[in-house]
């Protein structure tokens, strides 16, 4: 809107104030210029001071600010957070809400937390069936997602996963087993919600929404042999209304793609042979997805392989690995490629945080976990697992005692520490053995 | 949208007769619009997005009428902004309300069958973690954990 048709729109509304006899000068309309310095604004504030980490010129300055939050501890800051809790206790006044409209209430339901979505569903037969809405499915695609969840297998419970909610800082569990198969099933890829499992005899995929159930088995491949392969999920679209795709790739360059639409697997070609073979897939590592294209680290020559699954194009790059690395994955935030690596040197070792720089395909560190969290891994010998390679990393790092749980959100360098997942409802301490991060997405169908 | 429509349609040369909205909510309305409205270009792109979740904060810490009509009011008038911003507060308002409470509040009905109630309830302990007493079992456990780190 341009100035003058502001002023136009502003001076009729004014005529219109006469007409109904409200005062423009209703104290109301002052209340916003008042500068409020409670808690719940000053958090909004330096957050969004971490989230500037990026611009280079001010990095410096942001740095020296954000220094001191970043380093808060976990008791500290649930403290902050409680006056924002303190309002959702406020009596609602049903004189007001019991008129308001029915078309509404999916707007709203759409931006609550999702572990409040699904108690609210058995409020009424309609917000149960809300699921199921094409219009709840719209309005949930339109909400922003902050913040991935983690899908995770552990040791003593491999059939039923454990979801952390790094929001509420939570550990779920499931009252029925995630998926209906005997099989050890481990999550590989994910994409819009949705997770994509592999048993551990490489033979067949699931995918599943660990929200609601929503399952699929996917047709079987046409392989005869079943060799480890390294997989990536993509959505074709904004959301997984318009389907997914998933590719698996082997270290001889045999590769299938899977579309959800058609339910077929396909072979779109060979890989050409630009591409140095054998492929040497690094496994431990998830591939990463950044609009259409995944991304797999491969070694013999190090570096990273993509596949863009749109036009079918297989490019290589070769990048020298940091020396003294062991245990690293690809990760990804913002459309920067990252990778997380354990850098041993003598007794010392400690994780470590690089970013890709894409002129000179060379890996430049960009943060390191604080000091006084790696002295707990002096002269032991540690080994690390990704649980989540997306905008918020999840760590998993173990000795031979102990099995320590560590988030990093890539975009503010926030290192924090996660409760150990225990046993439902028992004082035991799960061991993590793998996992994956997913946006968490009740309307997402498999 | 609707009035800045209304206005290049040239039908606006009287006055904009906006029935459905009451004199003030509109001026409220309209505060936001001037606020949000101007584009800026990259370079003010973060202190301006600090000051507007700072303005966005204070703008719904009103009385539940004027947050209901608010609603309302941007939703007749399709402000999409404006609704995100009254719906999450509406939504904050509902998280820590158990169902029983929800449905005093809306006055709406509970037609579901204790069978129809339990099956939506696959993942108990997500929706135990939400209530302000399934916090208090939780944080007992995490507490614990908390400290072996």
């Amino acid at each position: 809107m341009d100035g003058l048709a502001m002023l136009r729109q502003f001076i009729q509304i004014q005529e219109l104030w006469e007409l109904y006899g409200s005062s423009p000068l209703h104290p109301q309309t002052q209340r916003w210029c008042f500068l409020d310095l409670d808690n719940s604004s000053v958090d909004d504030g330096y957050y969004s001071l971490k989230m500037r980490g990026g611009k280079s010129s001010s990095l410096k300055m942001v740095e020296a600010i954000k220094s001191p939050p970043t380093k808060k501890s976990r008791r500290e800051r649930n403290r902050d957070k409680l006056p924002s809790t303190a309002s959702s206790t406020e009596i609602m006044e049903q004189h007001i809400w019991k008129e308001f409209p029915e078309d509404l209430f999916e707007a709203v339901i759409a931006r609550l937390p999702i572990a409040t979505f699904f108690r609210f569903r058995s409020v009424c037969r309609k917000w149960n069936s809300l699921l199921a809405s094409q219009s709840f499915s719209q309005h949930c695609a339109k909400v922003p997602q902050v913040y991935p969840w983690f899908y995770t297998i552990s040791h003593e419970d491999v059939n039923n996963g454990a979801m952390y909610d790094p929001s509420l800082k939570k550990w779920h569990h499931p009252t029925i087993p995630s998926l209906p198969t005997k099989m050890i099933i481990l999550p590989v890829a994910s994409a819009g919600g949705l997770v994509c499992f592999l048993d551990i005899g490489h033979r067949n995929f699931y995918v599943c929404n660990p929200l609601t159930l929503s399952l699929r088995e996917l047709p079987p491949r046409s392989v005869r042999i079943w060799s480890r392969v390294a997989v990536g999920m993509t959505l074709n679209g904004n959301s997984t209304t318009n389907g997914y795709k998933i590719l698996w790739l082997g270290c001889n360059g045999d590769h299938e793609v899977y579309d959800s639409v058609k339910n077929t697997w396909t072979r779109p070609g060979i890989i050409p042979p630009s591409i140095t073979l054998p492929l040497s897939l690094n496994f431990r590592s998830q591939a990463v997805s950044i609009d259409n294209t995944l991304y797999f680290m491969r070694g013999d020559p190090d570096g990273i392989l993509s596949y863009d699954m749109a036009s079918g194009v297989w490019k290589e790059f070769s990048i020298p690995p940091p020396p003294h690395l062991t245990d690293h994955t690809l990760a990804e935030s913002d459309g920067r490629i990252m990778l997380v690596g354990l850098l041993t040197k003598n007794a010392a070792t400690c994780v470590c945080i690089w970013e890709l720089q894409k002129m000179t395909l060379l890996w430049k560190e960009v943060d390191r976990m604080p000091n006084i969290w790696c002295l707990e891994f002096y002269g032991k010998h540690m080994r690390m697992t990704c649980l989540g390679n997306r905008g918020l990393l999840m760590l998993s790092l173990r000795s031979r005692q102990m099995n320590r749980l560590v988030t990093y959100e890539v975009s503010s360098k926030e290192w924090s520490k996660v409760s150990a997942c225990m046993v439902p409802r028992g004082r035991k301490r799960q061991w993590i053995a793998c996992g994956t991060s997913f946006h968490p997405c009740a309307t997402a169908v498999a | 949208m609707v009035i800045k429509h209304m206005i290049e349609d040239d039908c606006a040369d009287n006055g904009i007769r906006v029935p459905n909205v009451r004199g003030e909510i509109l001026s409220l309305v309209v505060a936001y619009c001037n606020k949000h409205g101007p584009v800026q270009n990259d370079s003010e792109d973060n202190s301006r997005s600090d000051e507007l979740k700072t303005y966005d904060a204070d703008f719904v810490k009103v009385d539940q009428a004027t947050l209901f009509h608010l609603i309302l009011a941007a939703n007749f008038l399709n402000i999409k902004s404006l609704l995100d911003l009254t719906c999450q507060t509406v939504g904050d308002m509902m998280k820590g309300k158990t169902t029983e409470e929800i449905r005093k509040m809306f006055n709406i009905k509970n037609d579901l069958t204790p069978e129809e109630e339990e099956e939506g309830l696959i993942w108990k302990n997500l929706v135990v973690a939400s209530t302000p007493e399934g916090e208090e079992e939780f944080r007992g456990e995490n507490q614990w954990s908390y400290e072996i780190w």
